[in-house]
């Protein structure tokens, strides 16, 4: 944002008082003092009483890179368990945006993979789902995380 | 918070899925066995109350419990289908009528939940 053209100028109690004239000086420095406020609140973006910097009633805030964390995006969490063993469950992630899974298995002599894929066909956008191999054991938990919006 | 499962005629879940979230895809199961569903078993979408969804939430996460092998405190984790599991069945005995306008796979059922 450039400099204000006007410098601002403080008006002091006495060019006000009754016995003050209201000259040049005081009527420039009135003037000058509107335009600085003008420019200073943004001269080229729509008045408004709030400004909400959408880029019309103010400037777009632009983060710099890096500056956005996990813990300021809108993340869901899904989970599926099955004690249901040898066989293939198909978990869909209800999202496009997934992060990979992890995967809890319950019984020492339990084993499972887990698998992320896309699969479809036509005109379509196809979301992340995870194929479950559980092949033996007690329990099997598959925990990921999602963005939501 | 959306669940859908696979019980038995009793009502023991076998598989729990939820999320957060409603999927984009709400008139597709959230999960598929391969080979079709066990005999007996059915799959359907849970409907809690609000105190439920509550319960469950609170229930689940991380948690310090005091093991019982060394006495000591310690960290676990418990999710929340892990809980729906080990705290509820699938109530079998009736059935819900889905209000208007609500996605779900063509027969698949709305079940209840009760406390096992």
């Amino acid at each position: 944002m450039p400099a204000p053209s006007k410098n601002w100028s403080d008006i002091v109690d006495s060019q006000i008082d009754a016995e003050s004239p209201i000259d040049t000086t005081i009527m420039t420095q009135i003037r000058d003092d509107l335009v600085f406020l003008k420019e200073w609140l943004g001269s080229s973006y729509t008045a408004a009483v709030d400004h909400n910097h959408d880029g019309i009633n103010s400037a777009n805030v632009v983060l710099a890179d890096s500056t956005v964390t996990i813990a300021k995006l809108r993340l869901g969490q899904g989970s599926y368990s099955t004690t249901l063993s040898q066989t293939d469950h198909y978990i869909s992630t209800g999202s496009a945006f997934v992060h990979l899974p992890r995967m809890i298995l319950v019984g020492q002599t339990s084993t499972a993979t887990l698998s992320a894929e896309l699969t479809g066909a036509g005109d379509s956008t196809f979301h992340t789902q995870f194929k479950l191999n559980f092949t033996t054991g007690g329990s099997c938990a598959v925990y990921w995380e999602y963005h939501s919006n | 918070m959306y669940i859908e499962v696979l019980h038995d005629a009793q009502g023991n879940i076998a598989a729990c899925w939820c999320a957060d979230t409603l999927p984009q895809n709400a008139g597709a199961p959230f999960f598929i066995v391969n080979g079709g569903l066990p005999a007996g078993h059915e799959q359907a979408r849970l409907n809690i109350d609000t105190l439920t969804a509550m319960e469950i939430e609170a229930a689940s996460g991380h948690k310090a419990v005091v093991d019982p092998q060394t006495g000591q405190p310690k960290i676990v984790n418990i999710d929340r289908t892990q809980y729906i599991m080990q705290a509820f069945k699938a109530d079998v005995t009736r059935d819900i009528t889905l209000p208007a306008g609500v996605d779900l796979p063509v027969a698949m059922k709305v079940r209840g939940i009760i406390r096992q």
